[in-house]
């Protein structure tokens, strides 16, 4: 059995390999690190030394520059706490040496300056969002995120696994919500609680963000979670069928109310932690931009071959404070891609905010039948039918869950 | 990176794993031969077919995946050059036969081509098999033109899926002759164990009682057995109880291993359980061992368990990735 001295050299470099990306070079840097520490105080010291060393400087490698200095700042955290130790020391001294008021001013000022804590806060917002530690069942990031894993969801059965995900669709939960005022307090615990279980139970999203604005991860990402069924995504090349296979589910703890602007009431907590998870979800998984949309954009009906089956978000997903370019100005893909149509009850259900995203699509398919000298009910005949061919090739090829 | 192979040589299956950009790319034949009696004839018919074989004194032998089905054609006995993850030693030309198959799944190696090659964990009793199984096979790769290292299986699965949690976990490969797992932390192996109760033991067993024959019992397997269901018929109540019976032995052996072993790491965190293996891909493994993890008596606990994304690869994904380590 090893020592406790052993299991916190090895907790750091388990700690340190989650910087780590990329699996092989990860595997190198466990191995190397992780050989047997010697037991004599002194040989033990020195294999912890080259193992931290040999930590920094992989993760450095995989950092970028910001980030190594944050790391930097950490691995000499140790000297730099005695630095300022020693340093409110001498300032609580000098006045006893008779050191004049005017050479105290000129002492060292061992705060951040405001410059300094907004360029620091600018780097965070862009830079890469890691794992900084796991405390119990929480899991906090750089970027200040919070996980919490109490409510993960354990499979009934073989779960199909997502290889590596491509995109996000945020939901929102469209559950009963109480006032959020302090004589609901227990009303709004019990709905929480309530609505967390029946998305743990049935899988739902990969995490949830309640109306206090933390996030819960339900299902681990590698595997799949029932959030977005029957559903189409276009981003430029890219054609996505079926989402639940490769998008990662996100759901807000709202309702959407189309009647109402905007028509998912969001707390100011859920909206930051959601830009959090973001950040940390691209970041993790390398997700491009134009792959995070919302729900209400990517769910279609393809008996009916029509848009919008589900209308969360009711077109008002807030896109510009997450900090991504607005789809709802572009075309609908699932239109201009496979034809699909619309009804006047997703106008509705959509309050009406979808209408310029339907005519660019529609005018983008008479562009593409009159090239190809087709009538443009043809012309959608045809996309229609590429579509069923690629829902059951993508049928059959999906694995076994 | 430089030129490296990762070859899982399993009882029923022999699976190359080669880096495709940043992907892999994966080929694999049946780890199975048929003999024929040789003649101008039949050798000309093969030919014509773009069947396999090699000529082995007065024999034809016709290995790999055409092997089942000239064995089905002729119903002739479809041998094995392995049994319960070891060179079968009642087969004299089973070293040839494994080489046949390496060559035509791997090619000419590259100048230093690196492969490593998974070998099982010895059952108690049988280390001296493994010493010679290790030895030859070394040897075969040896003489390609590779330089051959190994890996164990159960180690090999660990290092094919478990990088989220820093190649801390077990992983168990579920095979055709026997079930190798290990509890491996940061990549380092702590216990390995294994069990010769696999999938060819439930097949045989399952035939035995049910006076079915074991290509039969195979196929149903294979096909339409799902291990949630109630058994609807003999078959599949037999397939219940043998898979069980193989689940039950797989973890007992880990809880045996764990309580023997002394260095067992002070883990201050669940560790997840990956299964791979074609005798895991049968729908309802999964909540089957995951009933039995719940009832063993383990030091560990355990926070995951799953089934890996390509189990029929992953012991062959692994071994790469010990491959290009060096």
């Amino acid at each position: 059995m090893r020592t406790d001295h052993q299991s916190t050299d090895w907790e750091l470099i388990d700690r340190y390999g989650s910087l780590v990306e990329d699996p092989v070079e990860k595997l190198k840097f466990v191995q190397r690190c992780g050989r047997t520490l010697p037991t004599a105080r002194w040989r033990r010291r020195a294999v912890t030394l080259e193992s931290l060393w040999l930590a920094s400087r992989r993760a450095a490698k995989e950092l970028p520059a910001r980030d190594a200095v944050l790391l930097w700042t950490f691995r000499h955290r140790q000297a730099m706490r005695r630095l300022s130790s020693a340093a409110v020391v001498c300032l609580l001294l000098l006045p006893l040496r008779g050191v004049s008021a005017a050479a105290k001013r000129r002492g060292p000022n061992l705060r951040p300056s405001p410059e300094a804590a907004l360029s620091f806060d600018a780097a965070a917002g862009s830079s890469r969002v890691w794992l900084v530690e796991t405390i119990g069942h929480t899991e906090l990031y750089s970027n200040g995120l919070r996980v919490g894993n109490d409510l993960r969801s354990r499979p009934a059965g073989t779960v199909a696994p997502i290889e590596r995900p491509v995109g996000i669709v945020f939901h929102t939960t469209e559950s009963d919500l109480a006032p959020l005022e302090p004589d609901h307090r227990e009303q709004l615990r019990r709905r929480g609680r309530d609505l967390l279980e029946y998305v743990r139970r049935h899988r739902l999203y990969h995490f949830v963000v309640d109306r206090f604005g933390r996030a819960w991860r339900i299902v681990p990402e590698n595997e799949v979670a029932h959030h977005a069924g029957h559903s189409v995504w276009v981003f430029g090349d890219q054609v996505h069928v079926d989402l639940n296979g490769s998008f990662l589910g996100v759901a807000l703890e709202a309702q959407s109310r189309p009647e109402r602007t905007p028509p998912a009431d969001l707390t100011a907590a859920q909206l930051h932690t959601g830009r959090l998870l973001l950040e940390m979800l691209r970041s993790r998984w390398g997700i491009a931009e134009g792959n995070c949309t919302s729900h209400d954009l990517v769910s279609v009906n393809p008996d009916r071959m029509l848009v919008g089956h589900h209308t969360d978000w009711a077109g008002g997903f807030p896109y510009r404070e997450m900090g991504l370019a607005n789809p709802y100005a572009q075309a609908l893909g699932s239109i201009a891609r496979f034809g699909f149509g619309y009804d006047e009850a997703f106008l509705e259900a959509t309050g009406g905010r979808l209408e310029q995203a339907i005519r660019l699509a529609e005018a983008a398919l008479e562009q593409q039948a009159g090239e190809r000298g087709l009538s443009t009910r043809r012309h959608r005949r045809q996309l229609q039918e590429q579509y069923r061919r690629l829902k059951r090739s993508a049928a059959a090829a999906r694995p076994e869950a | 990176m430089s030129p490296a192979k990762g070859l899982d040589i399993g009882t029923s299956r022999i699976v190359v794993a080669e880096p495709n950009g940043s992907h892999y790319h994966y080929k694999a034949q049946l780890n199975a031969f048929v003999s024929l009696p040789g003649s101008r004839l039949t050798e000309s018919g093969l030919h014509k077919e773009g069947i396999p074989f090699k000529v082995m004194g007065s024999e034809l032998v016709v290995y790999g995946d055409k092997a089942d089905r000239l064995a089905r054609v002729f119903c002739g006995e479809l041998r094995r050059p392995m049994q319960k993850g070891m060179l079968n030693p009642a087969e004299s030309q089973s070293l040839e036969v494994i080489e046949q198959i390496v060559v035509s799944l791997c090619g000419q190696p590259k100048d230093g081509e690196r492969i490593c090659f998974s070998v099982p964990t010895p059952h108690p009793g049988a280390e001296g098999n493994l010493t010679y199984h290790q030895a030859a096979l070394s040897g075969l790769l040896e003489h390609l033109g590779f330089r051959p290292k190994c890996v164990g299986e159960g180690l090999a699965v660990v290092l094919a899926e478990l990088d989220a949690s820093n190649y801390t976990g077990v992983g168990i490969s579920f095979g055709g002759g026997m079930c190798n797992g290990c509890l491996a932390y940061l990549g380092a192996p702590v216990v390995s164990f294994s069990t010769t109760k696999a999938g060819d033991y439930v097949d045989r067993c399952v035939a035995r009682v049910t006076g079915e024959p074991v290509n039969t019992v195979r196929q149903f397997k294979e096909e339409s057995f799902n291990l949630n269901g109630r058994g609807a018929n003999v078959l599949e109540q037999a397939l219940s109880i043998y898979y069980g019976d193989a689940i039950d032995a797989a973890v007992n052996s880990l809880e045996r291993a764990l309580s023997e072993t002394r260095n067992v790491p002070k883990l201050d965190k669940p560790v997840p359980v990956l299964a791979g293996g074609g005798t895991a891909k049968v729908p309802g493994f999964l909540p089957r061992l995951e009933a039995a993890l719940g009832r063993a008596r383990l030091p560990i606990s355990i926070s995951t368990v799953r089934l890996a994304a390509d189990p029929l690869n992953t012991t062959a994904k692994g071994a790469l990735r010990a491959a290009v380590l060096e």
